[in-house]
């Protein structure tokens, strides 16, 4: 990816097929093309403060909004949030959790360290693709933020 | 307070010992302190039953060598029944020490009992979460394939196409029922009073609309308040309406009643339908996880439902139990304890 490019949406989530049917589910609203995406929590940190692989990116082009699991290797979800919203530069970035984990204790956490929405991703598809969908739609169409 | 009876037959072992100091009344004392220890007499009550007979012994026969004679051979049968008193509490302070132990291994043994309960909790939430995302997966990808390769399948490969999806999606089904079944038995209990007939209406206003083919005649009697987890009630109360609203699908009329009637320590809560009703002999098998009566090809579901009622229930502290007969409708009762000073 180019310095200069905006991403709407930086998706953290290491399972592949759940990758694939997210950005299906965005492409529905012909989203799916603003999307960066990582495999694990390490690299969405890389990515937001420019370390590592992504050094020379622009740091003042954050995502409009970050998509991320809890389950994931190296940094888990909730240490990626936490940084996330411990960072000036970052923590007006909206998260939203994206996750199968109905465990009443990730969701307190999450929001306690400031997630903007805790979402269950669904089983059957065409609850996901809705609510992956309305997701999209609300938060980059519905929702004011800064440019 | 030390019953008068112990007195006078010590006062009566004490005067013939006093007139015969001999062996046989030995023996006695052996018998009277065995009962002592019986009936519970302390071992410091031992020592004013002796204070109080040497005094009536003194008062009856006010020569002073009867008095005198009484304390010197008294004090071995004193002696003997100080024994049986410091047996009596080393006894009571062991069986004491047992109690104790008793409990702290009862407690051990619940603390045990709970983590495993836990355990096997946590594990049936950990294998169903991680279910959900391959089921998540084989659905998503079959109904793209069915969406954009379908129209190059024949028939019959549609048609096999579809039993794939349709087994994910209840697949899928049984998983979340089963999270929701694990969930409810870890979740903590927020009790509050519900008010059961507006919780009623709401839930059959939003079955009514589900099925808008239907016609059913309902009978909402009024139905008394419960005190519960709002959450929880709710769950019980939809799950036994959608059943009824389901069985009695084939009935041309089809009548659901529900209300309540006051027992003693409980209010019993009954939904009652005409439909398919079950066979009584089955009865017992309803609200265990996975038991169905009725083929899930006629009856969509996932024999989940009435184990979370039963779960709910049970966490309340109240019971559950149903009565029908084949074509003929049935009734699910539950019950929830009363607070204590409605009873």
């Amino acid at each position: 990816m180019k310095k200069s490019d905006r991403v709407d949406f930086l998706l953290v989530e290491d399972n592949p097929n759940d990758v694939e049917l997210i950005l299906r589910a965005l492409d529905t609203h012909n989203l799916a093309g603003k999307v960066f995406v990582v495999q694990d929590g390490a690299k969405a940190l890389d990515f937001l403060f420019a370390k590592g692989e992504y050094h020379d990116r622009e740091t003042r082009q954050v995502p409009k909004l970050i998509l991320l699991d809890l389950k994931l290797p190296k940094v888990d979800g909730l240490e990626v949030l936490r940084q996330i919203k411990a960072d000036e530069r970052t923590k007006i970035i909206p998260v939203v959790i994206l996750t199968s984990s109905q465990e009443e204790k990730d969701m307190v956490e999450s929001y306690r360290l400031g997630a903007n929405s805790y979402i269950f991703k669904p089983i059957d598809y065409d609850q996901f693709v809705m609510t992956i969908s309305e997701m999209a739609l609300y938060w980059l169409a519905l929702n004011k933020l800064p440019t | 307070m030390i019953k008068p009876i112990f007195i006078d037959s010590y006062y009566t072992l004490l005067l013939a010992y006093v007139s015969h100091p001999d062996e046989k009344y030995l023996a006695t004392a052996v018998d009277l302190g065995q009962q002592l220890v019986k009936d519970n007499v302390q071992p410091e009550d031992i020592a004013e039953i002796h204070e109080t007979a040497i005094k009536r012994l003194g008062q009856e026969y006010p020569d002073a060598t009867v008095g005198e004679t009484a304390q010197l051979v008294s004090a071995p049968l004193m002696e003997m029944l100080m024994a049986y008193g410091l047996a009596f509490r080393a006894q009571t302070e062991s069986n004491k020490k047992l109690m104790t132990d008793l409990q702290s291994h009862r407690d051990h043994l619940e603390e045990l009992v709970d983590e495993r309960t836990k355990d096997i909790e946590s594990f049936s939430y950990s294998v169903s979460h991680d279910l959900r995302a391959p089921v998540r997966a084989i659905s998503g990808f079959s109904r793209i394939l069915n969406e954009e390769y379908g129209h190059l399948l024949d028939q019959e490969g549609k048609r096999l196409l579809d039993v794939i999806i349709d087994n994910t999606q209840y697949m899928g089904q049984l998983i979340d029922d089963l999270l929701t079944l694990s969930h409810l038995g870890r979740k903590e209990i927020d009790i509050v009073e519900i008010h059961i007939t507006e919780l009623v209406k709401n839930v059959v206003a939003e079955l009514t609309n589900e099925v808008p083919e239907r016609e059913i005649r309902w009978k909402m009697n009024e139905i008394a308040n419960s005190r519960g987890d709002v959450t929880m009630i709710r769950i019980v109360w939809i799950n036994l309406l959608s059943n009824a609203v389901k069985y009695t699908r084939s009935m041309k009329k089809a009548m659901i009643e529900a209300g309540s009637r006051d027992g003693d320590n409980e209010v019993v809560y009954y939904v009652k339908d005409n439909g398919i009703g079950f066979d009584m002999e089955y009865s017992h098998k309803l609200f265990e996880v996975f038991q169905r009566l009725h083929s899930s090809k006629e009856y969509s579901g996932t024999g989940v439902g009435l184990a979370i009622v039963n779960r709910i229930i049970q966490r309340h502290g109240g019971r559950v139990w149903a009565e029908g007969k084949v074509n003929q409708g049935a009734t699910f009762y539950f019950t929830l304890p009363k607070k204590e000073d409605e009873r």
